[in-house]
């Protein structure tokens, strides 16, 4: 029950951040949010690549 | 008398200026001699055996590079009054903000397992048990949090900073070639055998230990506990640039006492080469395995505040050392929990230690260039820095030298996942 309780104070509070942050502040260009995409998708692919080092090392061992 | 009391003035003048900086130092020079963590000493070590003076050239040049990036958080947190993780929040949005946070908080943990990985090894040298090394270390860092105010905190690890200069007397013990080791420092050569694979990795390594992302959150949440403001700034780039220098000078040491001693040894870690330092000259591998303790300790010490202060940032918690244990009772425990946590991990027997060192350069890697072009992003945002923005030199200089790691990072990350890639 207590454990409960707390994972609902979690959930709340991860709300409340994300809706007291959910205007960002930093006013940005077209360059700079074609920025961030292109950065989106690098963090993406690399984190794939990371799963898929993740799965050949377990299948090596 | 003129003379005299001209030589007096400027006496009072430099002696209130020197207890100024002395009041305002801590943040850069703790967290550059912090960056020379066990990881660090690691590095360096191979690096020494492996190409002996060949690439101390290069760690001159990072000075500088690791200057620039992190004197970029002194501005940054004197003027926002945020930390790293908060500003990207509010700047960025929560997208953003809880990717850096959750990257921030595996990366710290997994380098703190490391960090424990090297004292433990630093301090079985001495024949000190691994268990008993975790608890004294525990021990040690719950002290120094718990006595509850961040200047007392800080000049304690500025005490730990300067063991880290004892590589300086085992340099001296070896009494290398000066004349040899300025003309390896000044003059940017490749080293006999050329540019190979494994040369692109020692280089790669060695920016890795100079520039990781956990100091810029580190660093700028230091400025904001430590209540800088803007009138500090110029000392807090000061700070950073006596960091610096400190930091290559402690690497340069690293490299001349292992180059000079163990050249041509196959050396893989900086507690091997403690080991094989003992059998030339016992003082030296004792130097060498106290700094290497030292270094994980310092590391341990940064990379858990950086966590504790990023999490408290960002969920409204008390996040201060000058806050007590009831006062900011999640802080603490995010602390403390990071702390033991890792320490277990290192006491399991079997625990896939070196796939745990794999996946922190991978991680890292991951977390450096969306921390440094947010970096770049915030300080051209003159709504929020003012006149304090990126001038035309500095943005030359720190997009020139983001460009450079994010390219050499991707290349050395996706090298590290698949070593067999590139031939």
């Amino acid at each position: 029950m207590k454990i409960r309780h707390m994972f609902n104070d979690l959930v709340s509070t991860i709300r409340q951040i994300n809706q007291k942050y959910a205007h960002p502040a930093l006013k940005t260009g077209k360059g700079v949010q074609i920025s961030l995409l292109i950065l989106r998708v690098y963090l993406i692919v690399l984190v794939g690549l990371l799963f898929v080092k993740f799965f050949l090392s377990l299948k090596s061992s | 008398m003129n003379f005299l009391a001209d030589a007096f003035y400027r006496y009072r003048r430099f002696w209130k200026a020197l207890r100024m900086y002395l009041i305002l130092a801590g943040p850069g020079i703790i967290v550059m001699v912090s960056d020379n963590d066990a990881g660090g000493i690691t590095t360096y070590a191979v690096t020494g055996a492996k190409y002996r003076f060949d690439l101390l050239w290069f760690l001159v040049l990072l000075g500088p590079i690791a200057y620039f990036v992190q004197e970029m958080t002194v501005r940054l947190g004197a003027v926002t009054k945020r930390g790293h993780a908060e500003a990207i929040f509010h700047a960025f949005g929560p997208f953003w903000g809880w990717f850096s946070l959750l990257d921030l908080i595996l990366t710290d943990w997994l380098t703190l397992i490391t960090e424990f990985i090297g004292m433990t090894a630093a301090l079985s040298i001495f024949h000190i048990p691994p268990v008993l090394t975790v608890i004294l270390v525990c021990l040690i860092m719950a002290f120094m949090i718990l006595q509850g105010r961040y200047w007392t905190w800080e000049k304690i690890v500025m005490g730990f900073c300067a063991i880290n200069l004892i590589y300086i007397p085992a340099a001296f013990i070896v009494n290398p070639s000066v004349s040899d080791i300025l003309h390896h420092s000044l003059i940017p050569h490749l080293p006999p055998g050329g540019f190979t694979n494994e040369l692109f990795f020692m280089l790669m390594a060695n920016i890795g230990t100079t520039i990781a992302p956990w100091m810029i959150f580190f660093q700028q949440s230091a400025v904001v506990d430590k209540n800088m403001k803007e009138k500090d700034m110029a000392w807090g780039r000061l700070d950073t640039a006596i960091g610096s220098f400190f930091t290559v000078m402690v690497a340069a040491f690293v490299i001349i006492v292992t180059g000079s001693v163990l050249f041509g040894s196959n050396i893989e870690s900086a507690a091997q080469a403690a080991i094989k330092l003992m059998d030339v000259n016992k003082y030296l591998g004792t130097f060498l395995a106290i700094g290497l303790f030292d270094a994980g300790l310092l590391g341990a010490i940064c990379i858990s505040l950086a966590s504790s202060w990023a999490f408290g940032e960002v969920f409204g918690w008390a996040h201060s050392l000058n806050a007590r244990v009831r006062e900011a009772p999640w802080f603490y425990g995010f602390y403390f929990l990071a702390l033991i946590t890792a320490g277990i991990v290192v006491l399991i027997p079997g625990a896939p230690l070196v796939l745990i060192t794999l996946f922190v350069q991978v991680i890292a890697v991951t977390l450096l260039p969306a921390a440094l072009v947010f970096l770049i992003l915030l300080l051209n945002n003159e709504q929020t820095m003012g006149k304090y923005t990126n001038t035309l030199f500095q943005n030359i200089a720190n997009i020139s030298i983001v460009a450079g790691i994010i390219i050499l990072s991707t290349v050395y990350g996706i090298s590290a996942m698949f070593p067999n890639l590139f031939g």
